[in-house]
């Protein structure tokens, strides 16, 4: 039995729910650990709640571990190669 | 024109066969029944607990403490959390390397939310032959309807689950009554539609796709496999070759093995494999294709067992060994860190003492000659009580402790800061950075006492 792969969305779920898994677990363990609203005292932020900036946090995180992902996806591919096709193959 | 789910169907992940588990009924059904009602009922129920006048389970994230029943966890404890993440781990491989995918079959939360929303297809659009045949009838009122009470059923739900969800973070029934009057908060909204909306494609509409492309444990658990490890399959010597026959005929004689080929397995897999290809990383060890076969094995009055649970060396006929070094190695990692995470929690100290230098002077000196530090203390009480607090200070000789009070009274849950000199005779210094302790001490409750050690600086040498 074969299945067909469609290649882009897997691609992008491959980039980007690792990360989310990732920024989950990141999220409880630091705002655990640091409290967000002496951190954001002093800045532009200081008027989010903790459950707002522990939102902001994970989204953050997220967006972190995507940029990581996403070059992860890129350097697969060995170099030269042109086509989008780092998961077909 | 295809119709819209076909296409959701095609194009969100990868090309699918559209599944449609058949219901199953057996020991092993029973088992993962019951933890469907079991894990439900805490997941849903929890929230509703309260002990005394609050919330029995709260993760207050707006006051960062955390409620778990009669214990106030907060920040500082910080260790006990990893702790739990590292035995939820420990334990899972435990657990894996014994009798594999038990976590899928019966605990995980996918397994569990998929067999509820299995149940609830069931109800509304009928057995799997009835499901298969309004899958491909036109859209008729008739599937219009049906469809649509399938969905609002599974969003309703979904709904419920996440507000379940945020009712772990926010107190529940205030929270309930903010929904009610659609006063809620825009974040506390927003992960109840995140979570509820999760469920719903989770377990609506992603459900083998996640355990096949999206989990990350389906990838890595055959690392922790063995050849003594549980797992089902197929006993090929006993069933091939497979082949329908007459109930009655003796199989030998017709040559044949003991698989009818009914396909019954295959129609009961909710991830859509053939048992009978060998072990597959598909497979979520759910064991429906067990039940399914047993049954058809009872019809056929051949003995049971056809797929089974059983290890590798079982079905080679070598002895099978329960007792591996990796089981007893992840055994005693597992009871020595649950032994110890135990003992900690029962003989925490639920009051902390944090201790900061003045950054801005190394050391001063008084009037007097004496060489002073000044500390800025934090005394957190974690505990359910008010508390008065005796502070004294220790590790070096003639060292004399100046407070603003006598004592330093704390209520329940509370944070006091407040400063603290340290004052001594610069001829009873030895070296420039010495280690001192802080003593904390409850006046009215002996046991509640924490050390904290600090530097205590001053000029280098003795005069």
């Amino acid at each position: 039995m074969s299945r067909e792969y469609g290649p882009k969305s897997q691609l992008r779920l491959a980039v980007l729910w690792p990360p989310f898994l990732v920024s989950g677990v990141a999220t409880v363990l630091a705002f655990v650990m640091f409290d967000p609203l002496p951190l954001l005292a002093n800045t532009d932020l200081a008027a989010l709640s903790r459950l707002q900036a522990d939102s902001i946090g994970l989204f953050w995180f997220w967006l972190i571990t995507t940029a990581s992902s996403w070059l992860t996806c890129c350097f697969q591919r060995p170099p030269g190669q042109r086509e989008h096709t780092a998961v077909n193959a | 024109m295809t119709s819209s789910i076909e296409h959701f169907e095609q194009a969100l992940y990868a090309k699918r066969e559209k599944i449609f588990p058949r219901q199953v009924h057996g020991l092993f059904a029973r088992w993962r029944l019951l933890g469907v009602i079991v894990l439900m009922g805490i997941y849903y129920g929890l929230p509703w607990v309260t002990l005394g006048d609050r919330q029995a389970v709260l993760f207050d994230l707006p006051a960062r403490k955390f409620y778990i029943f009669g214990l106030t966890f907060w920040p500082q404890d910080f260790i006990y959390l990893t702790s739990l993440l590292i035995i939820a781990a420990l334990a899972l491989f435990f657990f894996t390397a014994l009798a594999g995918r038990l976590w899928c079959g019966y605990a995980c939360p996918q397994t569990v939310w998929t067999e509820v929303f299995l149940w609830i297809e069931r109800k509304v659009e009928g057995n799997r032959a009835q499901q298969m045949k309004l899958d491909k009838s036109p859209w008729t009122a008739r599937k219009l309807l049906i469809r649509g009470t399938k969905h609002f059923l599974w969003i309703a739900l979904s709904l419920w689950t996440g507000y379940t969800f945020v009712g772990y973070f926010t107190p529940i029934r205030e929270f309930g009554l903010a929904v009610l009057n659609l006063s809620t908060g825009p974040w506390e909204t927003f992960w109840l539609i995140f979570y509820g909306f999760a469920t719903y494609g989770n377990a609506g509409w992603l459900r083998e796709q996640v355990c096949i492309y999206m989990c990350p444990y389906a990838r890595f658990q055959s690392a922790m496999f063995d050849k003594d490890t549980l797992i089902i399959s197929y006993d090929a010597d006993r069933g091939e070759p497979r082949g329908s026959r007459k109930r009655g005929i003796d199989p030998k004689s017709a040559g044949l093995g003991d698989c009818i080929d009914c396909t019954l397995c295959v129609q009961v897999c909710p991830t859509g494999i053939d048992i009978r290809n060998g072990l597959q990383y598909e497979c979520i060890g759910c064991s429906a294709c067990v039940d399914a076969c047993d049954e058809v094995m009872d019809k056929m009055e051949y003995s049971r067992g056809l797929v089974r649970y059983t290890t590798e060396n079982a079905l080679e006929g070598r002895p099978a060994h329960v007792l591996r070094p990796r089981v007893l190695i992840y055994a005693t990692i597992l009871v020595g860190l649950l032994g110890a995470v135990g003992y900690s929690i029962a003989s925490r100290v639920p009051i902390g003492l944090d201790v900061i230098r003045d950054r801005n002077a190394l050391y001063r000196e008084t009037a007097e000659g004496l060489v002073e530090n000044v500390y800025t203390l934090k005394l957190i009480n974690m505990d359910d009580h008010h508390h008065r607090f005796r502070l004294s200070a220790s590790g070096l000789e003639d060292l004399t402790l100046k407070l603003d009070h006598e004592s330093i009274e704390v209520p329940a849950g509370q944070v006091r800061e407040f400063s603290a000199r340290l004052q001594i005779d610069p001829v009873d210094l030895k070296k420039a950075s010495n280690e001192v302790f802080f003593e904390l001490e409850a006046i009215n409750n002996v046991a509640l006492k924490v050390r904290e050690s600090a530097r205590f600086l001053g000029p280098t040498g003795s005069r």
